[in-house]
């Protein structure tokens, strides 16, 4: 080091940036350059280049559940007088993503309520501009949520074993029912709350065939039916009937079926069971004057109230789509179905007329899944 | 492997004896950079390296990588010659892979990896365990630590003769990983700063090996890698899961047992060996506590004769066996391998190389497809300074067990990806009394037909694999070293460059958008920089590494933005007598870049490491 005096340093210097030394400068060179056109202040998080802007008006809400555990759930709104589709539009509202796995939606009053599964949140948004109004916490799994009397709503938890009651004046949770097992779908009729236990998955000691039946008078379990295996989705129909639609388990353990409960005497009134096993039949809803049901297997089936046998055949047949979700606009009772193609792209919103013929398609955004008409 | 000479990835050079990889792509990691990443994990080491695209989970977490646009399970790892990508997911996690335990690392790109064996479409990492005859006594101890409360200590044994050695070595790593992060998913214009949780992980491993010479011709050596690994698995940070929701628990033991003989020109390799593997996984919340455990019984024979000057023929065979258990099938599985093959390698007048390299598979009783390969060099000038390089070959990948066997779900109707590809490339040296300077640019194409993908099937309502793909992928590869010594100071300027196209050219259905559109996770354009300094015992290195944007969906609606990270390293030695000193010390991310790798898992800002290595020689 001594020999190291201060000319030399510069001799060298000199020395060296004539003799190729310049692959050093070249290498600072494209550091400095590649530094500087990284700002760190610069977005560093996915962008969606699709979102746009959230107009209220008459509609339908799409939650885009997302590829759970990674986080790209989104909430679309389909305008009904343009026909126009406006995605992740809570994120431009928000500036932030909705969470991860956005699963169903409730509208309570003037707001939004959404289940956003992985996030274990419930996000309570203004239907006039979707700003954020309140966040709940203290879920492991959250579901559904319904309005099940004035100012009380509950959810339901695929992976805990509690109800919880939802004060909706205050934005909290008020209590937890008890139940024991998994809880799914819920129906309220003859002022009862029929919750579905749909998945076992957490629960392996138990069979997924039951309906428990709760008084939201009091918030006691006062019930419970046995239907068929994995009851996955209800609906309650003009005579106030409850029906159940069960896939018969997720590797087609039985026979699927659709069951009908009466809920004054909680019995099991019709079973109508499906010609294969492999069915695997979901997404039951009703129309608009709640007399004709629809659900999915394969293809789109349509089957009136009075009927006393599942249809063997499509109304809409699945061609190329795998559908997903269906719903029916209480309105006009068009049918809208879903298809997500590949999972791993923004998916379709298929629009077909009540009597099945084609209207328009949409895309939404990944997954699309719960439909919720305003 | 002197500290002061560097060579950064070096091509391999070819010399006039015969290149058996003659037209195919192979780098060698050099042993310099090993050394300086020595208590790094084979993810971040590969990070390092331009082309190859290591998609990271963090530190700790799951990484694999991507080779030239193709899927993680397209990289095959090989460790002394025996595969040991899991045969369940068909991959390897590069995070539980220690660079203390390897010794010299090789990457072949593409077709170069039917020299190894098949099913790497994108490529192959060799990861070898060398022995030093003129050693007697050999001890290292080697303390490292470094930010988020991380500590890794290693030891080495090696003692032994010119015609036994034992090499004995020992890691314990453990960290607490709780690095701060600025949450995006809470607000993406003022994200708050957030403490990382359920981030921890620890890590045992020793490996044990004896080399013994037998007689004048022969080497018998046996090696015994036995390892333990626990993590914890962060949820994204838009999940909002109980504290310490997801544990990950591997175990493994891999023993192998190897014969060399070598008389004259011709050499003879036999090995077998025993691989056992034991992976936990427990999920809190949904009360999953799921093992599964898979041995493999793994045999070959190598042969290889120089016959004249020009004519090098090589051929070989394994027999391979696995049996899985796990609480995932249905039922116990097993997989039956068998595979020959042939490499012939021509050299004509020290100026053109051929080499012809076929494999044949069979699969539980079934024939996979037959993998011919060709490959050429061609030097231009006498003194190799200019060389074209051209190959084209057929190989395939055949469906992981997972995708066969996997309750629900597994499809064993699944057919094997196949893959076609061509490449060529030119390279470029030239040395002046001072400057060494070094090029190379390769173009690639591959086209992957059958490629699998996992979606819900339309009869059960669970997700099921179909050969549903076919991908293009296309691109280049460009590298330029520049070396030298100016006084006393050597230097060494590196820099690489990568552009992949990797594209989906086939429909599900009439609206699906992925046709024609990038890979997800696949950055079309990487780059990495390296600067190194070495004064006397005294040396500074830079590096910088660049990944472009990653589309996060098929149809490329969504996309990260792309980062640079880089490393600043101080390393310094000092000798006393016969005990060696290494110091080293780093500042990663020193430019404190705010990143994600993956979407919504957040990558530490600026971290130090510190290490000491003491080292004592006879």
């Amino acid at each position: 080091m001594n020999s190291f005096t201060k000319n030399n340093t510069v001799s060298k210097f000199v020395k060296l940036t004539n003799s190729g030394f310049p692959g050093i400068f070249f290498t600072l060179l494209c550091a400095i350059f590649m530094i500087s056109s990284c700002d760190n202040k610069d977005d560093f998080g996915e962008i969606n280049t699709q979102g746009s802007k959230y107009n209220a008006g008459a509609g339908v809400f799409i939650l885009n559940e997302g590829n759970f555990g990674q986080g790209n759930g989104s909430l679309s709104f389909l305008r009904f007088d343009s026909s126009k589709i406006e995605n992740d539009i809570f994120f431009q509202t928000n500036n932030r993503p909705l969470g991860d796995v956005p699963f169903s939606m409730s509208i309570i009053g003037e707001n939004a309520w959404i289940a956003v599964n992985n996030s274990a949140k419930i996000e309570i948004l203004a239907l006039k501009d979707l700003s954020q109004v309140a966040t709940i916490e203290g879920f492991l799994s959250p579901r559904f949520i319904l309005e099940v009397a004035e100012n009380k709503a509950y959810v339901s938890d695929l992976y805990g074993d509690e109800i919880s009651v939802l004060d909706t004046k205050n934005y909290s949770i008020s209590g937890k029912i008890s139940l024991g097992y998994s809880s799914e779908q819920m129906v309220l009729a003859n002022n009862l709350v029929f919750v579905a236990f749909w998945s076992n998955y957490a629960f392996p000691a138990f069979e997924n065939n039951k309906v428990f039946i709760i008084n939201p008078a009091n918030d006691q379990l006062t019930d419970s039916i046995e239907v068929g295996k994995e009851p996955n989705s209800m609906v309650v129909d003009k005579n106030m009937k409850v029906w159940v639609l069960c896939s018969g388990g997720f590797m087609n353990e039985e026979i699927p079926t659709l069951q009908q409960i009466n809920p004054e005497t909680l019995e099991v009134e019709e079973i109508f069971a499906f010609g294969n096993i492999q069915s695997s039949p979901s997404s039951l809803c009703i129309n608009g004057t709640l007399d004709t049901l629809f659900f999915i297997s394969s293809g789109i089936f349509r089957m009136s109230i009075t009927e006393n046998k599942v249809p063997e055949q499509p109304f809409i047949p699945e061609q190329e789509h795998l559908y997903y979700q269906i719903a029916v606009d209480p309105k006009t009772s068009d049918i809208y179905a879903t298809d997500a193609i590949d999972y791993q792209q923004n998916g379709l919103i298929l629009r077909y007329k009540p009597d099945g013929t084609f209207i328009d398609f949409h895309h939404a955004g990944i997954i699309p899944g719960q439909m919720i008409f305003r | 492997m002197t500290f002061d000479t560097l060579n950064l990835m070096e091509v391999e050079i070819l010399s006039h004896k015969i290149d058996k990889t003659a037209g195919f792509k192979v780098v060698i990691v050099d042993s310099s950079i090993i050394e300086s990443h020595l208590t790094k994990s084979l993810a971040e080491l590969m990070t390092s390296s331009a082309s190859v695209f290591v998609k990271s989970y963090g530190q700790g977490s799951l990484a694999t990588t991507s080779f030239r646009g193709a899927s993680a399970a397209h990289t095959q790892v090989l460790w002394n010659g025996v595969n040991i990508n899991s045969p369940m997911p068909g991959q390897t996690d590069f995070s539980q892979i220690p660079v203390y335990f390897v010794d010299r690392v090789k990457l072949f790109y593409g077709a170069g990896s039917i020299s190894q064996t098949n099913g790497g479409l994108g490529g192959s990492i060799s990861l070898d365990n060398e022995i030093s005859w003129n050693n007697t006594l050999d001890v290292q101890l080697l303390q490292e630590l470094a930010s988020f409360e991380t500590f890794r200590t290693f030891a080495t044994v090696r003692l032994g003769n010119s015609r036994f050695q034992s090499s004995t070595r020992v890691l314990s790593a453990s960290a607490k990983n709780d690095f701060k992060f600025l949450n995006n998913a809470v607000n993406r214009e003022n994200p708050p700063i957030e403490t990382r949780k359920d981030a921890s992980f620890n890590q045992k491993g020793f490996l044990q090996e004896f080399s013994l010479k037998t007689g004048n011709h022969g080497m018998l050596s046996a090696r015994l890698w036995a390892q333990e690994n626990f993590r914890e698995i962060p949820p994204n940070i838009m999940a909002n899961a109980p504290e310490g929701n997801e544990k990950l628990n591997e175990s493994f033991v891999r023993g192998l047992l190897s014969f060399d003989y070598f008389k004259g020109p011709a050499s003879l390799t036999l090995q077998t060996g025993i691989l056992h593997n034991h992976l936990n996984y427990q999920n809190k919340i949904s009360l999953t506590d799921a093992s599964n455990s898979v041995v493999s019984l793994v045999n070959s024979v190598k042969y290889q004769n120089q016959i004249t000057n020009n004519f090098v023929v090589s051929a070989g065979a394994n027999f391979n066996h696995h049996e899985v258990n796990s609480e995932n099938y249905e039922a116990t599985k097993f997989r039956n391998e068998g595979s020959g093959y042939l490499g012939l390698n021509f050299s004509f007048k020290n100026k053109l190389y051929l080499s012809f390299i076929a494999r044949q598979e069979i699969i539980d009783g079934k024939t996979m497809p037959f993998t011919p390969s060709f490959g050429l060099n061609y030097n231009l000038t006498k003194n190799d300074d200019l060389t074209i390089k051209f190959n084209v070959a057929k190989n395939f990948h055949t469906p992981t067990l997972n995708d066969l066997y996997w309750n629900p779900g597994g499809n064993e109707n699944l057919q094997n990806e196949t893959g076609y590809s061509a490449e060529s490339s030119f390279s470029f040296k030239k040395q002046s009394k001072s400057v060494k300077f070094e090029t190379g640019l390769t173009a690639f194409y591959s086209d992957i037909q059958n490629w699998i993908m996992w979606l819900p099937d339309s009869v059960y309502s669970y997700w099921s694999p179909s050969n549903l793909k076919n991908v293009i992928s296309k691109g280049i590869e460009f590298e330029v070293k520049l070396s030298g010594k100016s006084g006393k100071v050597d230097w060494t300027c590196a820099f690489g460059y990568a552009f992949t196209s990797a594209v989906n050219k086939k429909a599900l259905s009439e609206n699906d958008l992925s046709v024609g559109k990038q890979l997800i996770y696949v950055p079309r354009n990487t780059l990495n920089n390296t600067l190194q300094l070495n004064y006397r015992n005294f040396s500074l290195t830079y590096t910088l590494n660049f990944a472009g944007i990653r589309y996060t969906t098929s149809d490329n609606s969504r996309y990260l933005p792309g980062y640079v990270v880089d490393e600043l390293r101080f390393a310094k030695r000092l000798k006393l007598g016969k005990s060696l000193f290494d110091l080293q010390f780093s500042i990663n991310n020193l430019t404190a870049q705010n990143y994600q790798v993956i979407a919504w898992q957040p990558m530490p800002g600026r971290n130090y490491r510190f290490s000491v290595s003491y080292k004592f020689g006879k």
